[in-house]
């Protein structure tokens, strides 16, 4: 059962209409609310004129802020504990961020919000509403804001609201022994998630129960809960958060947003159901965005080509709030040097604020940035050593020998980095095997002499997931032997229901059909910390199977007795518990559990019935790792950039389930390349995005995505029970630098790529000097 | 101001008196609470609201109600039939074809279609076909097998017909 390759159980609900997302929801007597935005990056709101708007018919009420108090609330400053733990910062002050305020600070900002009987009413309410605004200053990009003199985001807080450093081995020796010193000014554009369900929430008071229902699109949804909960001062269990379908993820809903608290608010005031759902128009100007980041690299590398020295300062854009501090800088910190050692390695980090929305992570976070620079570095020993780009990278690789490797580094949790039950070189040459790297170089030569621009791309990526600090799990089994998992943790397409029962029905020796697995609903289990980070199949995959072993020993102490045998003679398969070797003799995990429910001999075990509830905390991250090689043929006349061949290596433990895993990739895959080709937010210099909606924005379609070959090499970890390590975020990672490089090494080197994406006009510009 | 329509969908009549400018995925979401079929763009780029009217795949974002009057349509959930997965359905779960599930219901409404147009389509025929739905988490591979697939099953159920 595990490592199986079986269909997902929350297809069929999905596939048939049934599935229920948030704007999905309808209740009796529900109402709509939709909101006004400031259409300015930086401006003073002056005056809220609500009469037009409350004449409309169909509005039910206007509200910015003054009507309640609990509407002035601050969100939290930090989501979650986020970096406190790395010793990196040395400096951070963000400002506050309240759910309303009398100050716009970025296009798309709430100012206010109308509740009305349908959802059209609510529209027409908004057209109504005048808002008088001054208009203040606004600075749109990092560079802008980090400029002398610069008008501030905040008033009182500096545009550089948080600060990093980071010292590993001696760099002034190593720039001094140095034969090759390369610079480069390397840079990633801002991206959206671009689920394709955008933002959503829901909220109504259940008067029979006491109890504020919520629904929502977030992915943290016990965030949600411990913050209206504070902000309305009910106990936490009188609010209870429900975030069961949701359309994709990717870190854009991995924050608590105003409107989360807003409409919880508005519908406990209120007395009625409020739903509200964004607009894709409102998701591309208001909902975060991953932040421009600009990396200035020196590297310092003997004539053989090995590294000596890194020496980077980072630049990140964080939006008008920074919810994240540095984490998505420490990520990339922390992720810098890949496959490979850097003796010597001197970080400096600025997070810069800009009157755009607040940051946040997309799927990588971090990660993408850090495989750019890595393999660019890389790729620029090549061409200045006249080495193969593949040599450079076995010359400077971590080897097994090197085992368990530390390369300098703290993780954000704050553990140091140690790389274990890893195999780089196999990764590296099975990649160059199967994308077959040496017959394209060969094959190179002579489509050159044809006018044929062909090229060859690496990247190699770590991906450190399953971020603690635990998650848990409760299973039980009824009397009619159907086994429930509840977790902490909430799907955005992931799989759980299936992989995270394949795993209790392979512990238990149930049947597969007979687990099911519940999430996101925060009166199952009391304590969640999120779908993020890759962390889900580590932490709550071990805490399923923790808490299944335990149920496991139940059954079998009980079944002991019941059947007469001693423990070691029990065997559970498919939902039936026998004494091994004798056919007659057992009873159906149902019947086993309907005993449990009266028998005195429960209380020598925890109580009535076969349930258990645990947690696994690891003790750090665990490291995931792969790499891609590609062969792209860049047309001559327009540019277009064909994908011949991609291959995706990769070592993520044992596959839970391999379609999932696959499903992972691909997918991750096709985030990696729009990420390479064509996916940029764009504001223009008032802090106006231009990309405002799908037309605008690229995002890869079925006739841009290529076949890929996906090859799995498995080094299970010791870091936890099931020996996995993470997936989720690994593919989007490299396909930024392999496709860059296979760009660039088909233009024979004309182009020097030191940005993503790689656009069209930049590679018909080197077109033009050929 | 408001207007009576008559719309069967998936084989049922309705008649609703509605405003002239509520759009068709509204009218099947908010008034008939078939809210299988999604929004996702609001600007006809995403094809998650796609649905049949009058046998073409349309993007019911971009329909008013009021022009649907006296048409039929098909949504997700008149896919199934007596209980039975639509070999499309069938495909997309065997294939693992969807991952959040929320372009899925539009992007099967268009594989309708396109397997009604190529019954044994050619990879290049199911990419430019797909052009109008957008996927953000499987990366398609698993879309084009499952269109592969289940016109292989469709084709199988014909033959099975047409023999009996």
């Amino acid at each position: 059962m595990l490592g199986e390759a079986v269909p997902r159980k929350e297809d069929i609900r999905l596939i048939t209409g049934r599935g229920l997302y948030v704007e999905d929801l309808q209740l009796p007597g529900m109402c709509y609310a939709a909101f006004v935005r400031s259409p300015y990056a930086r401006a003073e709101v002056l005056k809220v004129n609500k009469e037009a708007a409350l004449a409309v018919p169909g509005v039910i009420g206007v509200f910015h802020g003054s009507e309640w108090p609990e509407l002035r609330a601050r969100l939290p400053e930090l989501n979650g504990s986020v970096t406190l733990t790395s010793p990196y910062i040395d400096h951070i002050n963000i400002p506050h961020h309240h759910l309303f305020s009398d100050r716009a600070s970025y296009v798309g900002e709430q100012v206010a919000v109308v509740v009305a009987e349908s959802p059209y009413a609510a529209a027409d309410g908004v057209a109504a509403i005048e808002v008088e605004y001054e208009p203040l200053p606004a600075v749109a990009t990092w560079q802008a804001a980090m400029k002398l003199n610069a008008p501030r985001v905040h008033d009182g807080f500096d545009n550089v609201v948080a600060h990093l450093k980071h010292r590993v081995g001696d760099v002034k020796t190593a720039f001094a022994a140095a034969d090759i010193v390369i610079e480069r000014r390397l840079e990633t554009q801002s991206l959206k998630c671009m689920a394709i369900e955008c933002r959503a929430v829901a909220a109504q008071w259940d008067a029979a129960t006491g109890t504020l229902n919520i629904w929502t699109t977030g992915q943290f949804p016990y965030m949600t809960r411990g913050t209206v909960a504070g902000i309305l001062g009910l106990p936490e269990d009188q609010v209870r958060v429900i975030a069961r379908d949701i359309g994709g993820g990717f870190g854009l809903k991995g924050v608590l947003y105003a409107e989360d608290v807003i409409i919880p608010v508005l519908a406990y005031h209120l007395r009625r159901p409020i739903r509200w759902a964004e607009t894709r128009n409102e998701h591309m100007i208001s909902s975060n965005h991953s932040g421009n980041q600009a990396h200035d690299v020196r590297i310092a590398a003997k004539s053989d080509g090995t590294i000596l020295g890194l020496d980077l300062k980072l630049y990140k854009e964080v939006g008008a709030y920074d919810h994240f501090d540095m984490m998505l800088q420490i990520n990339t910190v922390n992720h810098l040097t890949t496959h490979y050692k850097v003796p010597a390695l001197e970080i400096e980090g600025w997070a810069i604020s800009t009157n755009t929305p607040p940051g946040s992570p997309y799927r990588g976070a971090g990660r993408v940035e850090a495989v750019f620079t890595m393999d660019r570095v890389l790729d620029a020993i090549a061409k200045e050593t006249g080495l193969d780009p593949l040599e450079v990278r076995n010359r400077n690789i971590v080897t097994p020998a090197d085992m368990p490797y530390r390369n300098g580094q703290i993780y954000r949790d704050g553990v140091p980095v140690e790389y274990h039950d890893i195999d780089f070189p196999l990764l590296l040459s099975k990649a160059a095997a199967c994308v077959d790297y040496h017959g394209w170089r060969d094959r190179q030569k002579n489509l050159r002499a044809q006018g044929r621009y062909v090229g060859i791309g690496i990247g190699s990526y770590v991906e450190a997931g399953g971020l603690g600090p635990c998650e848990g799990s409760t299973v039980k089994i009824d009397t009619q032997g159907r086994i429930s998992v509840f977790v902490g943790v909430n799907s955005q397409g992931q799989g759980h229901e299936t992989t995270l029962a394949q795993i209790c029905a392979h512990a238990l020796g149930a049947k597969f059909e007979d687990v099911s697995v519940f999430g996101g609903d925060t009166r199952l289990m009391n304590f969640g910390f999120g779908t993020g980070a890759s962390r889900v199949a580590v932490n709550s995959g071990n805490a399923v199977l923790r808490a299944t072993g335990t149920v496991r020993r139940k059954v079998v102490n009980l079944a002991s007795r019941i059947l007469g045998c001693s423990e070691d003679e029990v065997i559970i398969n498919d939902s039936i518990v026998a004494v091994a070797g004798a056919r007659q003799n057992s009873i159906t995990l149902g019947e086993l559990a309907t005993r449990a429910v009266r028998d005195r001999h429960m209380i020598d075990l925890g109580g009535p019935g076969l349930n258990a509830t645990e947690f696994f905390y690891p003790n750090t991250v665990v490291w995931g790792s792969g790499v891609n090689m590609a062969v792209v043929e860049v047309d001559k006349q327009t540019g277009a950039v064909e994908i011949l061949k991609y291959v995706v290596v990769h070592d993520c433990g044992l596959p839970l389930n391999p379609l999932v895993v696959e499903g992972q990739i691909s997918g991750g895959f096709a985030q990696g390349l729009g990420i390479a080709l064509g996916e940029r937010l764009v504001f223009d210099e008032d802090g106006q995005v231009l990309t405002g909606s799908l037309m605008d924005y690229f995002m890869p379609r079925a006739s841009d995505v290529p076949e890929i070959q996906i090859e799995h090499v498995i080094f299970p970890t010791s870091d936890n029970p099931l020996g996995i390590k993470s997936v989720g975020e690994s593919a989007p990672n490299a396909p930024g630098a392999a496709l860059s490089a296979a760009i660039e090494d088909a233009l024979e080197g004309r182009i020097n790529i030191t940005r993503l994406p790689v656009t069209r006009r930049e590679i018909l510009a080197a077109l033009r000097t050929i | 101001m408001k207007h009576q329509i008559s719309i069967t969908v998936n084989g049922a009549p309705y008649s609703r008196e509605v405003e002239p400018r509520l759009l068709l995925v509204h009218f099947l979401r908010e008034t008939l609470h078939l809210t299988g079929t999604h929004v996702g763009c609001d600007t006809s780029q995403c094809g998650a609201c796609t649905i049949r009217l009058n046998g073409q795949a349309v993007k019911s974002c971009t329909v008013f109600a009021v022009q649907a009057n006296g048409g039929d349509v098909t949504t997700v959930e008149g896919l199934a039939q007596s209980g039975e997965l639509h070999p499309i359905q069938e495909a997309f779960h065997e294939c693992h074809g969807l991952q959040c599930g929320f372009c899925t219901p539009g992007m099967m409404m268009a594989v309708t279609q396109l397997l009604d147009r190529y019954p044994e389509p050619t990879l290049e025929q199911i990419k430019h076909q797909l052009d109008g739905n957008i996927c953000r988490c499987t990366g398609y591979h698993n879309i084009i097998k499952a269109v592969q697939v289940a016109g292989k099953k469709i084709r199988a159920r014909e033959a099975r017909v047409g023999l009996s």
